[in-house]
């Protein structure tokens, strides 16, 4: 490789992060925008909180086209430069904006009362008191939300649409060059360069910025029994605490759940839930009346019909069906390495100063740097193509599923281990009867947030396109309709997809994870 | 085994805390102590001294940085099913019935039958005044009938040696009261387990009120600066005067 090709590749490096900070910029400043003032008001909460629900459940890749079509009619020199970055921004805000809200919520009651006392002005209490308090999270949110940017970095790089293939420089794109190509020292390189540059980031930036935000903190607990292991295991420990807060527990205050309780508990979530479905038409309605520039609704409805009708409900049902099974076993598949090593680790101190390390630094390595090999090895392969593609699922949803275990198993208080130590309890014994229940809440948190991400990540992992390349799973599947419907340029055919997405994550959410959750943080209860 | 001998000592025990910077935090420097057979030992010191640390090592659940553990003429490296300890909270769990809690304690014992265990479980439920209560959950009971789940617990595996940290310390004071009574007339039948017992406390009464026995724990790193017996007839009136002479004695001593 030459010097302009190590060249090429510095500069794509700068490009993409680049655009990833001005993306993170951006959602730090959209956050306190949002999340302040629907911590602050009940009113704006009311309205606010949904709206962020649904955008959030849709699919990320599925903004994308529409994103394109808007950006690049709006200036077609810098409308894919634009384009990228709102699709990195729509990767690394949601948990922010939650977090934010979630953390000017919890300033405590005392300290808003001093503030009216002593009559402190609005910006003085942002200043002094809100944003302060939202700082810690907002730094704790940035692993994630760059490690999310990340996992779409080509994605977010080379935009198709219809006919039309744009790529802006970035890493994303040029890896995507150098596979198509055949180019391995290229992609060899470029992939090293990629990880240097996060390890230098984290190092450099992230990592100071979260001990610099730790000043901030209302509370600073630390377990009095093993300060070490907490000290190190903690960043990731309030990920998964604001990540935990990110759905508003619904508490009930009954002992005895009756059978009207329960009907009106679940009548709730129905009200919710057509409140939501209803601010979803009506986003992705507006969205599409605001990117194609018709204004004529009867022609949408017709297009979306046909949309529908070219499909078949045979096949949208199988896909649908095909979707969630590849999800699941994700999921499963996640389990079952997380929850033994996690085990391990919690068990064993000093697992938990050697081995703690070696795992965060393999969560880092970023997810695309896998495409091209288990592209190479399962998908290229029509039989393997499956489990291709639910690996690639697994990229994406292992690590949320994995820290939730370890966090909740850390939290396990320390009389309640020594319990099963003094009663000699069997490791399954102690698995199943202490630590999983125990765990139960932050892994319900962790699951939602995983299957969150997997519906993102079907996009990619159901029809992966590397360059010219494209690996896609034989039966049927939603991410794999919405990326041809992308390549068809079918603006109707990507709005009745995602629609459908959004639909299934919210409905999802509603009817299964937070009830799920409710039970899981009542059984914990004493 | 002769009841001369002690059933659990300490010899030379030092703790100390590695601190995050590296540096090494002294809790205590060579504590030695004996805990006699039929003996009800109280430990009392101010908060923070160390006195949990010094159960728990006692327990076999935290080894000593250095010195050594005898429990029934042999070293304790790993905690023992002829210890118990019953913690400052019940530390219940909350997702299994008072019964299964209790019968979580002695589960996974193999020299006793199904049918003795169950019936060992029943037996101790009654023995706090819970029976009736065995399919209740720990989110249904109050403090005080939470402690006494908990103390069921400590005493289903008939333990020779009972270690108690602050358990009273979280009750209300009636509800204390109430309970440190029916320890003590626990303690008085002597069909009853556990041979010993050391109770940790920063209360003074409650250590008067039950103690043969009384170590005084101060300083940093803390170390034993008194040692005195309780001459009291049990059961023991709070409301005497020799009662609040030995309350009077030891407050001197800890302040």
């Amino acid at each position: 490789m030459a010097i302009d090709g190590l060249i090429e590749i510095a500069t794509a490096l700068s490009f993409s992060w680049l655009r990833l900070g001005v993306a993170l910029l951006l959602s730090i400043a959209m956050s306190l925008l949002v999340g302040i003032p629907a911590g602050l008001s009940r009113t704006v909460e009311r309205i606010v909180l949904p709206i962020l629900d649904v955008l959030q459940s849709v699919p990320i890749l599925g903004f994308f086209p529409i994103a394109v079509y808007f950006f690049i009619a709006l200036n077609p020199v810098l409308g894919p430069e634009l384009a990228s970055i709102f699709l990195i921004f729509t990767s690394t805000y949601w948990n922010m904006a939650f977090s934010v809200y979630e953390a000017v919520r919890a300033i405590p009651s005392e300290l808003t009362d001093i503030s009216r006392i002593i009559d402190l002005s609005l910006s003085r209490r942002l200043s002094k008191i809100i944003i302060p308090a939202a700082l810690p999270r907002i730094v704790s949110q940035l692993p994630p939300s760059i490690a999310n940017g990340l996992y779409f970095l080509t994605a977010s790089e080379i935009i198709s649409f219809g006919e039309r293939q744009i790529s802006v420089i970035g890493v994303g794109s040029i890896i995507s060059k150098y596979v198509s190509s055949g180019d391995a020292s290229g992609l060899i390189i470029s992939v090293i360069a990629l990880s240097l540059s996060i390890a230098l980031v984290f190092t450099l930036i992230i990592n100071p910025l979260i001990a610099w935000s730790d000043k901030y903190k209302f509370e600073t607990v630390v377990a009095p029994g093993r300060p070490s292991a907490m000290v190190r295991i903690e960043p990731f420990r309030r990920i998964l605490t604001t990540l935990k807060t990110r759905i508003p527990p619904i508490s009930i205050h009954v002992q005895f759940p009756s059978t009207f309780v329960y009907v009106s508990h679940m009548a709730r979530h129905v009200q919710r839930f057509i409140l939501i479905v209803a601010i979803s038409t009506a986003t992705i309605i507006v969205l599409t009346l605001s990117t194609s520039y018709i204004t004529d609704v009867p022609k949408i409805i017709i297009n979306v019909y046909s949309v529908i009708g070219d499909l078949g409900f045979m096949v949208i049902f199988s896909s649908v069906i095909m979707s969630f099974g590849r999800i699941f076993a994700a999921i499963i598949l996640s389990l079952s390495w997380s929850l033994p090593v996690a085990y391990f680790i919690a068990k064993n101190e000093r697992a938990r100063t050697s081995f703690l390390p070696l795992i965060q630094v393999i969560a880092s390595i970023p997810a695309p740097i896998f495409f091209p090999l288990i592209a190479d090895a399962f998908l290229s392969t029509s039989g393997y193509a499956e489990l291709g593609s639910i690996l690639l699922i697994v990229l994406g949803t292992q690590w949320y599923v994995f820290y939730s275990i370890l966090g909740g198993f850390l939290r396990i208080p320390n009389e309640y281990r020594e319990l099963s130590l003094s009663y000699r309890l069997s490791r399954l014994k102690e698995l199943f009867m202490i630590f999983i229940p125990f765990a139960m809440p932050s892994l319900v948190t962790g699951l939602i947030t995983a299957t969150g991400g997997a519906w993102n990540t079907l996009v990619i992992a159901e029809r992966l396109v590397l360059g010219d390349l494209v690996f896609e799973t034989s039966m049927p599947g939603l991410g794999k309709l919405l990326s041809q419907f992308t390549e068809l340029g079918s603006i109707y055919g990507i709005a009745v997809i995602v629609f459908l997405m959004t639909i299934i994550v919210v409905a999802f959410n509603r009817f299964v994870w937070r009830p799920l959750y409710d039970w899981a943080t009542k059984m914990v209860r004493s | 085994m002769s009841n001369k001998e002690p059933i659990l000592s300490l010899i030379d025990v030092k703790f100390e805390h590695k601190l995050r910077s590296g540096r090494t935090l002294p809790i205590f420097n060579n504590i030695n102590l004996s805990v006699h057979y039929t003996e009800f030992l109280g430990i009392v010191g101010p908060s923070g001294c160390g006195k949990t640390t010094l159960l728990r090592i006692m327990a076999g659940l935290v080894r000593p940085t250095s010195g050594r553990v005898i429990f029934r003429g042999e070293e304790l490296t790993e905690p023992n099913p002829r210890i118990s300890l019953m913690y400052q909270n019940p530390t219940l769990i909350p997702w299994l019935s008072i019964w299964d809690n209790v019968y979580l304690a002695i589960s996974s014992r193999k020299e006793m039958s199904e049918i003795e265990k169950r019936e060992k479980t029943s037996l101790f439920i009654d023995l706090v005044g819970l029976s009736g209560y065995e399919s209740a959950y720990p989110a249904e009971l109050s403090g005080g009938m939470k402690q006494r789940v908990a103390l069921a617990r400590a005493l289903v595996t008939s333990p020779d040696l009972l270690l108690l940290d602050e358990p009273f310390s979280n009750l209300d004071p009636l509800t204390a009261i109430n309970l440190i009574r029916e320890v003590e007339n626990m303690w008085l039948d002597a069909s009853l387990p556990p041979a010993s017992i050391v109770m940790v406390s920063h209360s003074i009464e409650e250590v008067v009120q039950l103690a043969d026995r009384v170590l005084v724990l101060k300083g940093r790193p803390a170390e034993i600066i008194a040692e005195l017996r309780v001459e009291l007839e049990r059961p023991r009136n709070r409301k005497s005067d020799e009662f609040y002479r030995y309350v009077d004695e030891i407050f001197t001593l800890v302040s």
